[in-house]
């Protein structure tokens, strides 16, 4: 090549030393906090400053330990789980909304508003209303004849808990991009399927959440991103009790570094959690990219196979 | 299958704002109705309105002579055509096509290798055999079109609603299609309203024309029938092409006075009045009756629109043949043929008196 564009490598070196401030950026605030974090876990850190590197140890700790098993699994679980119900409310609200005539702006504001709470009160509101004693859904429940429900001391129950007020708080996330989405489609084709006779549950599952699929993936991708790091609510709620029975990955990494000052074992958990979520991603936006490419693929001409051998004379 | 349809005062309103209202629109059965309207006329919310799909619609539709005023759209058996195409992005034509006939109330009448035969046959109707396995962005425009007039067709409709489905193809293609979908349309025989803004595809399609102008029908009649004896002066406007002339003219005594010309206008009261002349029925060169000078000469190949002034007016001549005859600035005569004036009085601007 003789002639170098503006996108070529080469060029003079001012150039380079042009990208130079936000490298410089990037290596003080994201490349170094991540190297460091890695070199934390892999030695015994304490929160005084004593430390000493001891390779994998602190990971061979953690994996064999039960109770992080334990933790593990609930990151994973509350995950899967409030991304699901969040994704499934999200879609009924903003198809609701969607199909509703009169009342869209006041709704959707009302929709949106558990998102504008800071998570602190969100863990409040919900402690309250689950206190056994005061709290508004025992009393509902005793109203209806039920009994009592140990919510915040009991598993499976501080577990739905923690999903309520998860689900609670981050549905309108979904609602807002889905709904966004959805006002975005073309109408032609929905009125043409009306017209072809379609019903409005097929105009719905033919031909709305194929449209849909793009935006849905985008908003399950953040909120899986954002799920895997669930710290507030717990912390609020049940403390991650009973026992580790509702503790994440980030609530023990915060209580085994900043409480116990064991930073070695708090760095090595958050690195596993970066690993997951990384795995995560990547499988999600693998998925995305698959569903994006059912548009127009240039078509290869089938030609009569030629084996790469047979065309190189020997 | 096919039936005649009749919409009675049917109206649509935006807010406050009345988009459409007709009193009464008619086909027969089998017949190819157009509605022709310069865009922002209502073409699009009345076809919408037909099907079902505007709810704030109101008014009367029979199909049949059945009342499907309250029917819901996907029971009304139409089927339309739109602007856009509106194919289904995500589906392959083979599975665009098969869609109205898997909607519930068609599903259970045939069976799986009847549809797929169906498909078939509007494919190779439409010439769409090769294409059926694609998506519709790998589709040009032709055949988009030609995708959404096969789902169309495909269930056999009662009512085939097409709206401006030919005017954004390319003109060669424009013409192909306006005969075949002439022909299609005779040989199934299924009733048909194409709204268009295009007065060539009202004349080359319509067995009836209903021109539709602010959202109220104008004229009713057939596409001749019209040009010739526009109701008024948005008729005459609509119809023909290169638009009609208006110039002022007087009547006095029976007589009419334009350009300083005069023609027999018995039966007229005197006053002022608007004349019509279409560009057609002009002739310039030789010697003729009118003095004029040549302003501007737009040629179109066979032909030519020359535009001349005369006593002040501009009017616009189509003349056959040779167009480099004419340069800017010539003083040619002008002729008018007799029988082609078309009188509207300029108030009401209704017409009071055609072909003299």
């Amino acid at each position: 090549m003789t002639d170098k564009g503006p996108r070529s490598a080469g060029g003079a070196w001012y150039q380079h030393l042009l990208l130079a401030p936000p490298l410089v950026f990037f290596a003080a605030f994201a490349v170094f906090p991540l190297l460091f974090t890695l070199y934390v876990s892999l030695s015994v850190w304490s929160i005084s400053g004593d430390h000493r590197f001891i390779g994998f140890g602190n990971y061979a700790e953690l994996l064999t330990s039960p109770d992080f098993q334990t933790t593990f699994f609930n990151t994973v679980a509350f995950a899967v789980a409030t991304v699901l119900v969040e994704y499934v409310c999200g879609m009924t609200a903003a198809l609701m909304l969607y199909r509703s005539r009169a009342g869209q702006g006041a709704l959707r504001l009302a929709f949106l508003l558990p998102m504008m709470f800071t998570p602190v009160v969100v863990g409040f509101i919900w402690r309250t209303m689950f206190d056994p004693s005061y709290g508004p859904v025992d009393a509902l429940l005793r109203w209806v004849g039920l009994p009592s429900v140990p919510w915040l001391s009991e598993r499976p129950w501080a577990f739905a808990a923690v999903v309520i007020a998860d689900v609670w708080q981050w549905t309108p996330f979904m609602f807002l991009i889905i709904y966004a989405a959805m006002r975005a489609l073309p109408t032609a084709p929905l009125e043409a399927a009306v017209v072809d006779g379609a019903s409005s549950r097929q105009v719905f599952w033919d031909h709305m959440m194929p449209m849909l699929l793009p935006a849905s993936l985008t908003a399950i991708l953040l909120r899986t991103i954002e799920s895997f790091k669930l710290f507030d609510v717990v912390y609020l709620l049940t403390g991650g009790g009973p026992g580790v029975g509702t503790a994440t990955i980030t609530l023990s990494a915060y209580f085994t570094g900043l409480r116990n000052g064991d930073l070695g074992s708090a760095a090595a958990m958050t690195f596993l959690l970066l690993v997951v979520v990384l795995v995560v991603t990547t499988v999600l936006l693998k998925v995305a990219a698959r569903i994006g490419r059912t548009k127009p693929r240039r078509r290869v001409v089938e030609l009569p196979q030629t084996s790469p051998s047979e065309g190189v004379p020997a | 299958m096919t039936a005649e349809l009749k919409v009675s005062e049917l109206s649509v309103t935006y807010g406050d704002v009345a988009a459409v209202r007709i009193d009464e629109l008619s086909l027969d059965a089998g017949e190819f109705g157009v509605l022709l309207g310069p865009s922002g006329a209502g073409k699009t919310s009345s076809l919408k309105a037909i099907a079902g799909l505007l709810p704030g619609a109101a008014g009367a539709v029979h199909l049949g002579g059945r009342d499907i005023s309250r029917t819901a759209p996907e029971e009304r058996d139409i089927a339309m055509c739109f602007e856009s195409y509106a194919l289904y992005p995500h589906l392959t034509v083979r599975k665009n096509l098969e869609f109205p006939l898997r909607a519930p109330r068609r599903v259970r009448e045939l069976t799986a290798q009847e549809r797929r035969r169906r498909v078939d046959e509007v494919a190779d109707v439409l010439g769409l055999g090769q294409l059926l396995e694609r998506r519709p962005a790998q589709l040009s425009g032709g055949q988009r079109q030609r995708v959404s007039l096969g789902r169309a067709l495909v269930r056999r409709p009662t009512l085939l609603l097409l709206d401006e489905p030919i005017s954004h193809l390319d003109a060669k293609l424009r013409n192909g299609m306006r005969a075949e979908l002439k022909r299609m349309q005779r040989d199934m025989g299924v009733t048909t309203l194409f709204a268009t803004p295009d007065q060539g595809e009202a004349f080359a399609l319509g067995d009836r024309v209903f021109v539709l102008d602010a959202g109220e029908l104008r004229q009713v009649g057939e596409p001749t029938e019209l040009y010739l004896r526009p109701s008024n002066v948005r008729v005459a406007e609509l119809l023909g092409a290169p638009r009609i002339n208006l110039v002022d003219g007087e009547v006095r005594g029976q007589r009419v006075t334009v350009l300083g010309l005069e023609r027999p206008a018995e039966g007229l009261r005197d006053g002022p009045v608007l004349v019509g002349l279409r560009p057609a029925d002009l002739t310039v060169g030789g010697h003729r009756e009118l003095e004029a000078a040549v302003v501007a000469v737009q040629p179109l190949g066979n032909a030519a629109i020359v535009t001349v002034k005369v006593s002040g007016q501009t009017l616009r001549v189509l003349t056959q043949g040779a167009f480099d005859e004419w340069q800017v600035g010539d003083a040619v005569g002008l002729g008018v043929r007799s029988g082609s004036l078309l009188l509207f009085d300029p108030v009401t601007t209704m017409c009071v008196k055609a072909g003299i």
